[in-house]
């Protein structure tokens, strides 16, 4: 969000900067909790995004450098910090499944 | 049924007064925010406080004009609060439609205020710090509110499961479940 302000660059890299940002900041706020813990995916399309814009929309070095740096630990970080369903009966999967953690799932 | 009001496998109850108090606390806070930006749209206030961009919140503020759509951050947080004290405190199986109501206005309120993050930047071509507040409120808010519609689903779906009548459950008679 603030990259584009901090190390000066526009255009292309700064529109996406500036729609990743909030994208990948709601989804991972709201993926604190368990119950929205799934969100936290949304960081890979993110990330794999930051990878492939800079040769695709001709970026500068410094925005290239910072979003290929984000692209890669934003991937990397969506495996990470799962679990948690269990303390919400089994989550979303629970209500299409029809099966809760008192179940036994 | 394991423990007054906790949902089958879940380690709390997500509509006890608590967690419910804590909600509409937030959503009080958010309502002053909304409030007060809104009172800057109608004109009633002749500046808005900026700590860090003097310039811009002018420029986002005003980026809707005349629509003041602060106003409607306000009437989210408003029917938040409300919705946060209607139903008892096992209201997640007796009182469904809370819940859902609930889930959506917060669910809704994110959504719009991701938007609105791009926007600032992207269309105002400025920032609001009191708009980044109030974007940030309404996170936490959609984060530690998802739970209550989520437990709802869930005995919804149990009393279908069993054969009742998930209508009747949604609004609370007993649906057989």
């Amino acid at each position: 969000m603030a990259a584009p302000g901090v190390l000066g660059h526009g255009g292309a890299a700064a529109l996406s900067a500036h729609v990743a940002g909030p994208v990948v900041l709601g989804s991972s706020v709201v993926a604190l909790w368990p119950a929205l813990r799934p969100l936290r995916w949304v960081a890979l399309p993110a990330g794999a995004w930051l990878l492939a814009a800079p040769p695709l929309l001709g970026y500068g070095p410094s925005a290239a450098a910072n979003s290929l740096l984000v692209g890669a630990a934003l991937a990397a970080l969506a495996f990470a910090g799962g679990g948690g369903q269990e303390k919400v009966g089994g989550g979303w999967r629970a209500v299409l499944s029809g099966r809760t953690s008192e179940d036994g799932r | 049924m394991s423990g007054r009001g906790v949902p089958p496998g879940w380690e709390e109850n997500p509509t006890s007064w608590p967690r419910r108090l804590q909600v509409a606390a937030l959503a009080a806070a958010g309502l002053l925010v909304a409030g007060y930006l809104t009172l800057y749209q109608l004109g009633l206030t002749g500046g808005v406080w900026d700590p860090f961009f003097p310039q811009g919140s002018p420029k986002v503020l005003r980026l809707f004009e005349p629509v003041p759509d602060a106003a409607l951050g306000a009437l989210a947080y408003g029917t938040e609060i409300v919705l946060s004290f209607v139903g008892g405190e096992d209201r997640w199986r007796t009182m469904p439609w809370t819940t859902l109501a609930f889930g959506a206005t917060v669910f809704a309120g994110a959504l719009v205020s991701v938007l609105l993050m791009i926007a600032q930047p992207v269309l105002a071509r400025a920032w609001c710090t009191l708009c980044l507040a109030s974007a940030g409120i309404s996170l936490l808010l959609c984060g530690r509110g998802a739970e209550e519609p989520l437990a709802s689903l869930q005995h919804l779906r149990r009393v279908r499961d069993s054969g009742g009548s998930v209508w009747r459950a949604l609004w609370g008679t007993k649906g057989g479940g």
